[in-house]
């Protein structure tokens, strides 16, 4: 992240508005129709990403992200690239902003590279949110929102002025991980770059100062 | 100045009455309004004072028209029968404004087309009502435009009208201002209308009203040629489809399918942290208090968006709308009549929440936010339904997370209002923000009483989030959706216009002052209405912030293009447009020059405009902390949607 948009163009389109909720299906199932879930278009075929073993954590981290884009909060999402023990992963989320996260079966390490670019590394910008990111780990926080840092340990890198993020899965739960990893860049854009730097939106992201 | 509320009845007409002769004793009105008036330094001349021609007409009585009737009195009698509240206009449209005068609708005169646009979409954002702008064919017309697109993205039921040249003058522009002005509003609006067969004037003035009060409301536009408003009609015969009003529309609402109410109120059950996005459909169907007795009944939080807040009390223990940091904890999110939807990032919530939406519109649900269940219902429908299938149920841990959320955003606000009272030398918005909300809510005002037109760029991301609401129609937004910043005089004069009459939610606090606020580079588009403020003697205190420049700032070789002169004073200006003026130069000179606005605003019915001289630099986060805000939506800082 950023990603050059024109590596997702060509997978841009087919997922708006196609899927049900379960609830939606539920109650659609009672008048005796059923919804044809479709899957989300990927890059590689059926036989390279579908059917690998939902047990494998490459299975589960994509079974997992494959929810999201199920569910509408990611668009256009893609698997780019697959291996028994690494996947790439792209899709559009907040603000239509193309997404980059990649995970290594061997480090059991969800990154986003290169998620937040421009910010120097002496730079104040930089200590908060170092210090953000280290907040959602502490304990003041809800159960709920806490990142637990005995289940996902959160590495912060900045190669200069280009931020990454990778999540450590400490415990084999990927699915928590997933969750966090998600949640916790959500919160970095939108609860609070969005709210207390929108300057710094507005210079990389092109989020309107207005 | 008072907590005790007022509840009077009656007209417009008795309400300037009584106030133009409540100040002026034994005097004229008229006299009275001119002596009132704060005079202009300078070279002495004839005092600014309100003709008596104004109270005059003022006190003639309406004139119900009966056939034979002009095509324009038809339309002015379905106006009248329908409710129209109330009718902003400038000259021109002759016929068909001063029909509607007739009538008795409630009429103001005002500078700029416009301005009374906007007044007529303010006057409808506190109220729920229907209300009215007008204009002359071509330029009045052209004028209203910005308005017009803003009050379609507020989802306003405004009725626009405008004259037009003769249909058998089309194409040829003999004499003056030939428009096409129903191309011009596509896109606006959700009906409008070249009235071309003046037999169907009553049936063309149905489907406005038809429109105006179904469904999600949008501004209808009708255009008037000569040939239909100047017809003459002996006797209802000549009209066609002239039939009274539960003939041409119903007032039904749909209806809530019981299965998804049930599905509905099992999420809810099983979520741990549910919450309400009470948006603008919960104000226009007057949802308002079924809504909070679902919340109460299963601990369910409620934040506020859209273009009117007080739908759901700042000060009740489940409202998130000043709980900012709540937003990303709620699990279970339920739109209610949330008109303007927003896209995935632009509302604060976790990717992991599911949505539900309630909505009257079935063609909208699942637009932009994905959701995990709809329900196409009226607002209150589904609410009064819901209200039977909810289980009831206590969460005191959301309940306690929200308390201290409020307390988090408070302590920050707190925060921001320390460090502008270090600025000295002018006025720092968080000075202006703090104290209008200590005056209006911690005070001798009841904190319901007083109604306040969020407008402005800059200063709003502040002050949004130190004013509150605690009843329906107390804060007009501004800027919701279009981000028109201009308009924030013309709204100021038509939401005071709502509370002088006491329309709607506003009965209680008929007569009360209003607060408005913009900025130096808003007022330039409606300041001019601070003589027509003056003129309807409108109890209205205008907060300009003066940063002698347009919100966004440029630079290098371009900068010139982003400034103003400095320190020009808008105070004079409404001193010499019939207003009083205050300059405020420092933070220990705002109270006090509120407090006198006020006191002279609920006294003697006389607007102010207090001239806040900040700086541009108060952006600048590094030379001038906190600088310029961000914001996060849906909650009170909330404008986008």
């Amino acid at each position: 992240m950023p990603q050059p948009k024109a590596l997702h163009r060509n997978v841009r389109q087919g997922r708006k508005g196609k899927s049900k909720s379960h609830h939606e299906r539920t109650l659609q199932s009672t008048r005796g129709q059923t919804t044809a879930q479709k899957k989300p278009k990927s890059r590689l075929s059926a036989e390279a990403v579908g059917n690998r073993s939902r047990t494998q954590p490459v299975g589960i981290v994509n079974e997992q992200l494959t929810t999201y884009a199920q569910r509408g909060v990611f668009r256009s999402f893609s698997q780019t690239r697959a291996t028994s023990t690494q996947g790439e992963f792209h899709f559009y989320w907040l603000w239509d902003l193309p997404f980059h996260l990649s995970f290594d079966g061997k480090r059991k390490a969800l990154s986003f590279k290169n998620l937040l670019p421009g910010i120097p590394a002496r730079s104040e910008l930089n200590i908060k949110v170092k210090a953000f990111i280290k907040s959602r780990c502490s304990s003041d926080q809800p159960e709920h929102r806490r990142l637990d840092p005995k289940r996902v340990s959160v590495r912060y890198t900045n190669l200069r002025g280009n931020v990454s993020i990778a999540f450590l899965v400490l415990e084999g739960d990927y699915e928590y991980a997933i969750k966090k990893a998600l949640n916790l860049v959500n919160e970095i854009f939108v609860g609070f770059l969005n709210v207390y730097f929108p300057e710094y939106m507005a210079e990389h992201f092109r989020r309107p100062e207005e | 100045m008072e907590k005790k509320r007022t509840g009077e009845a009656g007209s417009r007409r008795d309400f300037l009455k009584r106030s133009m002769l409540t100040a002026a004793g034994a005097l004229g009105a008229s006299k009275i309004v001119a002596a009132a008036a704060t005079e202009p330094s300078g070279p002495a001349g004839p005092a600014i004072r309100v003709p008596d021609a104004i109270p005059a007409a003022l006190n003639l009585p309406a004139k119900p028209a009966t056939f034979p009737m002009r095509g324009a009195q038809v339309f002015a009698k379905v106006c009248k029968n329908e409710g129209l509240a109330a009718l902003f206009c400038c000259p021109g449209n002759y016929d068909v404004i001063n029909s509607i005068c007739d009538e008795g609708i409630p009429c103001f005169g005002g500078r700029t087309e416009g301005s009374m646009c906007a007044a007529a979409d303010g006057f409808i954002r506190v109220t729920g009502e229907i209300a009215a702008c007008s204009g002359t064919e071509g330029p009045g017309f052209t004028n209203m435009i910005m308005n017009i697109a803003a009050a379609g993205a507020a989802r306003t039921p405004l009725l626009v009208l405008a004259s037009n040249k003769r249909v058998s003058e089309d194409d040829t522009e003999m004499g003056i201002q030939t428009a096409y002005q129903q191309p011009t509003t596509e896109g606006m609006r959700k009906y409008g209308k070249r009235l071309i067969d003046p037999n169907r004037i009553y049936e063309y003035s149905a489907y406005a009203f038809r429109q105006l009060k179904t469904g999600i409301p949008r501004p209808v536009h009708l255009d008037f040629p000569a040939e239909v408003y100047g017809a003459k009609f002996k006797d209802p015969s000549e009209l066609r489809y002239y039939h009274e009003g539960s003939k041409y529309r119903t007032d039904a609402k749909p209806y809530p399918d019981p299965k998804r109410i049930h599905a509905l109120a099992e999420m809810i059950r099983t979520s741990q942290r549910p919450m309400f996005v009470a948006s603008t459909g919960v104000f226009y169907s007057r949802a308002w208090d079924v809504l909070k007795q679902v919340a109460e009944k299963a601990d369910i939080a409620v934040v506020e968006s859209g273009v009117v807040r007080g739908q759901f009390s700042d000060g009740h223990r489940l409202s998130a709308s000043t709980a900012p940091g709540a937003l990303m904890s709620a699990d279970l999110v339920i739109f209610v009549g949330q008109y303007s939807m927003p896209n995935v990032g632009e509302y604060h919530f976790s990717p992991d929440a599911q949505y539900v939406r309630i909505d009257p519109d079935a063609a909208d649900i699942g637009r932009n936010m994905p959701i995990d269940l709809g329900i196409v219902s009226c607002e209150k429908a589904a609410m009064e339904s819901l209200l039977e299938a909810v289980p009831s149920m206590r969460r005191e841990a959301w309940v306690a997370e929200l308390a201290a959320e409020r307390k988090k955003f408070e302590d920050e606000n707190a925060d921001y209002y320390k460090t502008g009272l270090t600025y000295k030398d002018a006025v720092h918005p968080a000075v202006i923000a703090q104290q209008l909300s200590d005056f209006l809510y911690r005070g001798d005002l009841a904190k319901e009483q007083t109604t306040v037109v969020a407008g402005g760029y800059g200063i709003a991301r502040y002050t949004r989030r130190y004013l509150r609401a605690y009843r329906p129609g107390q804060i007009c937004n501004g800027a919701y959706q279009y981000g028109a910043i201009g308009p924030d005089c013309g709204y100021s004069f038509g939401v005071s216009a709502a509370v002088q009459l006491g329309i709607g939610p506003q009965a209680a606090y008929r007569g009360a002052p209003i607060i408005g606020i913009t900025g130096d580079a808003g007022f330039a588009y409606s300041g001019m209405e601070l003589e027509t403020m003056s003129k309807y003697r409108m109890p209205v205190v205008m907060i300009v912030y003066n940063n002698n420049a347009w919100g966004v700032q440029g630079s290098g070789r371009a900068a010139h293009m982003y400034l103003f002169h400095e320190n020009l004073r808008y105070d004079k200006m409404a001193e010499s447009l019939g207003a009083r003026g205050e300059y405020v130069t420092r933070p220990e000179e705002f109270l006090p020059a509120l407090k006198r606005s006020y006191q002279i605003a609920a006294k003697e019915k006389i607007s102010t405009v207090i001239n806040c001289q900040a700086k541009r630099e108060f952006w600048q986060k590094a030379q001038y902390p906190p600088g310029f805000l961000g914001k996060v939506e849906p909650g009170c800082m909330a404008y986008d949607h």
